[in-house]
């Protein structure tokens, strides 16, 4: 198989081997529940005509995890990064079905001979494991990595070097590794390797101890209703589990106590979210009720952390359901030219931990009124969008609404990615719920005071009768 | 109210009477919008000291069978009427499961709904939680104006308002009514209450439509709450009571035929009630009135066109007739042996000591023991030792309403006395007659206060000439005297004001009738004796004490009522709190938490086994099948669940897998001080076990000389039982083994060791512990 696919880079190179890896160096970090590689690729163009973009590659086994792929440009002189263009593409040359491609585009075309720096960052490449994934007791926890020791590559390479950063000191196997390579104390190192062909792939694999737990959303939700009396009420949903090895068998509140005040362990029993410095009314409940234990800090310049304590302490493979919702001033986010307004929404999850959403969903509900409605693109955030018309406590027309859908975000990769929904809205709508309101009382009040009135003048008659009689 | 003294008439021309007469409509009017601002107030008032439980823990549902109901609402919300008519709830009473539309109350499900509904018709979109929990107070400001309306129709104006400021605080009242506790008793008291105003109102008229509004007042209740056969018992003996005492009017016989064979009628709508309108021993007398009252009109009928003789013999032949009628009825029901539907409960209210003798389940319940003396004071306070005081005003002024009152309070007393639980029927009975007694000494106190400013007013009066300016000083005297009362709660201020207005008005009307007099803006002066004097007239220092003497009462029981629902009855049962040493309040919030994980961490289909009393909360929590829960109806089932819990760990494990258990939950108090626990529960389970299960003897439980002890005494079977095991298992590691409910230090409970079950979760305070019951693997290993 190995061969067969070295053939096929072969027979493929010569048609477009127009660009070639000078320098590749890896740095992969596993001391998390995803593997997160990053990737400085400096490029070379060998070929005669300029290249306008170049393919990445996975190989499938590595991107079943694959979270999100982001490249830069990386500028010799400023060190400014810009992101490229990105695509996922099928038709990377030399590449069978079980692997995935993407097509990224240079800033420019690459003019022969000229070379460039791009960095690429994948969350989730290679595979990460608990090894074994069920746990007894107090057991400690191990992670085994697979990955390759070379960077799977359409092009050939003239010199890579991989290094692989690891949670602990404590490795109980190492397979497959080719000299040289050098393992010290929480790195291994390898390489260098020089001239590997196209589509080189040589598995390793490495057992070591970490024995902590890994928060995973399955489902991430994150509301905003927008209303221009002043605050955008944000809500977030998550449906966790500990990614950690599935705790199995009896579970002691005893062993449970000691070992967390000792500080070891896959049990994760809190978590911090940054919110932003102008939240307020912080709420933390779940589908019975409040959470009674959470602590929320004095506000910083940038953030506002809350310790969200769990219920309950999560073992390995122990799910949890809860929401905070809070409060934002919009002024802070709104950016308006008379009728024409841009809200500007940090739609990642709050969470402050290497948090994977496995599907992370943003609604968001705009006032009463607004039309015009869309959502600004970004470049580097892929979603699904639907839109619809809601209608929550007293709304008079109804509120334009975007639900978009994101696949496997990590919430650490991209902290303050925010999108921006443009709409039209007349501020004086605002009152439109009050008038209505008033209206209804108004008309209430008058119906009843006509009622009385009636009654009153009624009685009055019989009164007079009454005296009249007497 | 008869006019004061023999002043001469003074003739008024047309003209005046003209004036006299708009400005007491403009007084009627002003009246009416106090009386109107007041019972808002009171409104306000009742609803708001409910909310103590939401702002101190949370907007949250309270106990046990709150829960339940909280859970069939929303699948009565989510699914619609029909499917809730027929809902089969197969997660609890594994593998019975439970008919739940037929075995329920359904009106608080359907109140909740149809205020969920208007509420979303109009654009609130509130949570269908939040509307159960704010069901119980909007109710009980209903249940105050109905009160209102009740002491008005037997009394008069003054003491409605009294009456429905009184019954808004009443403690015995608001510990089934505060926010969060979503019972059926929070909405049926209302309808009780409304509908026995609108009885007496049908009593009074004697109109078939206020009849008609009872019974569908009736049937709300019956649609509610259990508690219905209170009122159909109290009705009855209500007109038997009228009967012998002579009150018997065409008015009674039109308000009760109505009454009985419409209710009758409508009660065998809802399902659970069906048949048993007519076939069960408690509402047995109310059929029984309803053949004598008309046996009664009918004789009476007779003999308004027979002679004497001919009558006596009717009579006679009648007598003979309506015995071998009974005795032949008393037969049939033996034959068909209906005498076996009195249900235990009945029995229990008729002979106290019946349920501590046969049946362990009814007597188990804390809220079905009888009442403490203590419970009466703390429950309605004030309202003790002002009823006697209503109950002598009523008699004193007999009327068909106050014989209603009457009866009522008699028979609230003897039934609260028998069960803790009916307090909540006596507290509006208490309510009302102290009311009446309050307001009626005090409009005697006042009265006499008055009479003698009247008398001084009255000479000046004849000097002055002045009629015109009758109604401005009246109103600016009540304003003067309002003040006076100082500062007491705004409540009663308010009600004080519209009290004294009452008197007022009544008094003005006297004067618009005579013409003889006119007020001043004097206030009362000391030292005067009353020159000429009513009947009722006494020395106005003692009036002035007896008035201040009211209103140190009435502070006091409003305080008192304020404290007791901050204190004690404003608790969720489901979260604790408790002051930490730096005076913070420290949270147990055990509950939730075991029963999240369950709901989180556990297959769906999972069953949990525990005793009965957390049935409904792991159902509505935990969203887990339950083997038993809070409603009772299968003895044998609860006594099989009992039997686990107390046989050795090989004999539960049997128990536990017939039943198909996945896991045990056990609530244990020992680490924190926690004492409602299974442990102390512990002795029910045996005896309601022992009440199927012959081979259960509560003595092998307790310790040789005969006490309930853990330690080292403990009894044998109690030491080898599963509860005890999984309650002390590795208490030793955590709490160094020392009980701190039983104040015991328990001796070797480090070794205890499971073989079939294995822990799988305990919560923070170990209050509750979760023990999975082990799987044998395909080979039958362990």
């Amino acid at each position: 198989m190995k061969h067969f696919a070295l053939v096929l880079a072969l027979l493929f190179a010569s048609v477009h081997a127009t660009l070639e890896n000078v320098f590749v160096k890896r740095v992969i970090d596993v001391s998390s529940s995803v593997p997160v590689s990053k990737t400085t690729i400096t490029m070379k163009n060998t070929g005669e005509q300029p290249a306008p973009y170049f393919y990445l590659a996975f190989k499938c086994t590595d991107a079943k995890e694959l979270a999100d792929v982001w490249v830069t440009e990386k500028k010799q002189s400023t060190k400014r990064l810009q992101a490229l263009d990105i695509e996922m593409s099928s038709d990377v040359p030399g590449l069978d079905s079980f692997c995935r491609g993407y097509k990224v585009s240079f800033p420019e075309p690459l003019a022969p001979e000229a070379e460039i720096t791009v960095e690429v960052r994948a969350d989730g490449s290679g595979m990460l494991n608990p090894a074994p994934s069920e746990i007894k007791g107090l057991s400690p926890q191990y992670m085994r990595y697979e990955g390759s020791s070379y960077f799977y590559s359409p092009y050939s390479t003239k010199s890579m070097r991989t290094v692989l950063v690891l949670q602990s000191t404590d490795v109980t196997s190492k397979k497959g590794f080719i000299d040289p390579f050098k393992h010290s104390k929480k790195r291994i190192e390898m390489g260098p390797y020089t001239d590997v062909a196209p589509f080189s792939y040589n598995q390793v694999s490495v057992r070591f101890k970490n024995d902590r737990g890994f928060l995973v959303a399955r489902l991430a939700e994150k509301y905003f209703y927008v209303s221009h009396w002043g605050t955008i009420t944000v809500r977030e949903e998550y449906q966790v589990t500990n990614a950690a090895a599935r705790h199995e068998g009896e579970w002691s509140r005893v062993d449970h106590s000691s070992s967390y005040t000792a500080g070891y362990g896959t049990a994760l029993s809190d978590v911090w979210a940054n919110l932003p410095a102008d939240a307020h009314n912080v709420d933390y409940r779940d589908l019975i009720g409040n959470i009674t234990s959470s602590r929320l800090r004095g506000a910083s310049k940038e953030q506002r952390p809350v310790q969200l304590t769990f219920r309950y302490p999560m073992m390995g493979g122990w799910n949890n359901h809860f929401w905070i919702t809070y409060d934002i001033s919009l002024k802070n986010y709104l950016k308006s030219t008379g009728n024409e307004h841009v809200v500007e929404l940090p739609i990642f999850p709050s969470l402050n931990t290497d948090l994977l959403c496995q599907k992370l969903r943003v609604r968001v509900l705009l006032p009463d009124g607004a039309s015009d409605e869309r959502v600004i693109d970004h470049p580097s955030l892929k979603f699904s969008m639907e839109r619809s018309i809601e209608r929550t406590t007293l709304t008079v027309i109804g509120r334009p609404t975007f639900l978009l859908g994101l696949e496997r975000v990590r919430s650490k990769s991209k902290h303050f990615a925010v999108i921006q929904v443009r709409y039209k809205y007349n501020e004086a709508l605002v009152w439109i719920t009050p008038l209505f309101l008033g209206g209804v009382v108004l008309l209430l009040f008058v119906s009843f005071l006509a009622c009385v009135r009636n009654g009153m003048s009624g009685e009055n008659e019989a009164e007079k009768e009454k005296l009249k009689s007497s | 109210m008869a006019p004061p003294g023999a002043v001469d008439p003074i003739q008024v021309g047309d003209q005046s009477q003209q004036h006299e007469n708009t400005a007491n409509v403009a007084l009627r009017q002003k009246e009416m919008f106090l009386r109107t601002i007041t019972l808002s107030l009171i409104c306000i008032v009742s609803f708001s000291i409910r909310l103590f439980s939401v702002l101190r823990y949370e907007s949250i549902i309270h106990e046990f069978d709150p829960w339940f109901n909280f859970r069939s609402t929303r699948v009565l919300v989510e699914e619609g009427s029909y499917k809730f008519w027929n809902w089969f709830d197969s997660r609890s009473w594994y593998p019975l499961g439970r008919i739940v539309g037929g075995t329920v109350y359904p009106g608080i499900m359907y109140t909740a709904a149809f205020m969920y509904n208007i509420l979303h018709f109009l654009g609130f979109q509130v949570n269908i939680r939040d509307v159960c929990v704010l069901t119980a107070p909007v109710f009980s400001a209903l249940t105050a104006l109905s009160a209102y309306a009740l002491t008005k129709e037997a009394s008069d104006t003054a003491s409605g308002i009294v009456a429905a400021a009184i019954i808004s605080i009443v403690p015995g009242y608001i510990s089934r009514s505060v926010a969060g506790s979503y019972d059926n008793e929070g909405v049926a008291i209302t309808a009780m209450i409304f509908c026995f105003y609108l009885w007496t109102k049908a009593v009074n008229t004697g109109s078939l439509f206020w009849s008609g509004m009872a019974t569908l007042s009736y049937l709300y209740m019956v649609a509610c709450w259990g508690g219905y056969f209170f009122l159909i018992n109290l009705i009855p003996v209500y007109v038997l009571v009228l009967l012998f005492t002579g009150r018997y009017s065409h008015r009674l016989y039109v308000a009760y035929n109505t009454f009985y064979v419409l209710g009758t009628l409508l009660s065998m709508q809802i399902r659970f009630v069906g048949f048993n309108a007519v076939q069960t021993f408690e509402h047995l007398g109310a059929f029984g009135t309803f053949g004598l009252i008309n046996l009664y009109c009918g004789t009476n009928w007779v003999r308004s066109f027979t002679g004497p003789r001919v009558f006596k013999s009717f009579v006679r032949w009648l007598a003979l007739f309506t015995l071998s009628v009974l005795v032949s009825l008393v037969l049939v029901s033996f034959a068909f042996d209906s005498s076996g539907r009195m249900t235990g409960r009945i029995r229990t209210f008729l002979d106290p000591t019946y349920a501590s003798r046969n049946i362990p389940i009814i007597a188990s319940v804390s809220e079905h023991q009888p009442t403490a003396w203590g419970s009466y004071f703390f429950d309605l306070h004030l309202t003790v030792y002002l009823m006697p005081i209503g109950l002598y005003f009523c008699f004193k002024k007999l009327s068909d309403a106050n014989m209603f009152l009457i009866t009522y309070g008699a028979f609230a007393v003897y039934f609260s006395g028998v069960m803790v639980r009916i307090m909540l029927v006596l507290a509006p009975a208490a309510s009302v007659l102290s009311a009446i007694g309050i307001s009626e000494t005090l409009k005697c106190c006042f009265r006499s206060l008055q009479a003698d400013n009247d008398d001084e007013e009255s000479s000046e009066a004849r000097q002055s000439t002045g009629s015109s300016t009758a109604t401005a000083g009246t109103s600016t005297v009540t304003s003067g005297i309002s003040e006076d009362s100082g500062r007491s709660e705004s409540v009663k201020k308010s009600k004080t004001r519209i009290r004294v207005r009452k008197t007022k008005s009544t008094k003005t009307e006297t004067k618009t009738e005579t013409k003889t007099e006119s007020q001043d803006t004097t206030s009362a002066r000391q030292g005067q004796a009353p020159k000429r004097g009513r009947s009722t007239v006494i020395p106005k220092s003692v009036a002035l004490c007896m008035v201040a003497g009211a209103f140190s009462l009435l502070h006091q029981y409003v305080r008192h009522a304020i404290w007791a629902t901050s204190e004690a009855y404003s608790s969720p049962s489901i979260v604790l709190s408790s002051r930490g040493s730096g005076g913070e309040r420290i949270f147990f919030d055990d509950y939730r938490e075991a029963y999240y994980w369950l709901r989180q961490n556990t297959a769906e289909d999972a069953k949990v086994m525990s005793w009965w009393d957390y049935g409904y909360q792991i159902s509505g929590m935990a969203n887990r099948t339950v083997i038993v829960d809070n409603n009772t109806w299968n003895n044998s089932h609860i006594a099989t669940v009992g039997k686990a819990m107390n046989s050795p760990e090989e004999v539960s494990y049997k128990v536990a897998r017939k039943l198909d258990v996945d896991y045990v939950l056990v609530v244990f108090g020992g680490l924190v001080g926690y004492s409602s626990d299974d442990i102390n529960k512990f002795l029910w389970m045996v005896r309601i076990a022992s009440s199927v299960d012959s081979s259960v003897k509560e003595k092998d439980y307790l310790s040789a000389n005969g006490g309930y002890t853990v330690g080292a005494n403990a009894g044998k079977a109690l030491v080898k039982s599963l509860m005890y095991n999984l309650c002390y298992y590795r208490f030793g590691d955590g709490g160094q083994g020392y009980d701190r409910v039983r104040q015991t230090q328990m001796p070797n409970v480090g070794s205890i060791k499971l073989k079939y079950f294995e822990e799988a979760f305990t919560s923070e305070h170990w209050m509750v512990r979760i023990y999975r019951v082990k799987k044998p693997d395909a080979r039958g290993w362990m």
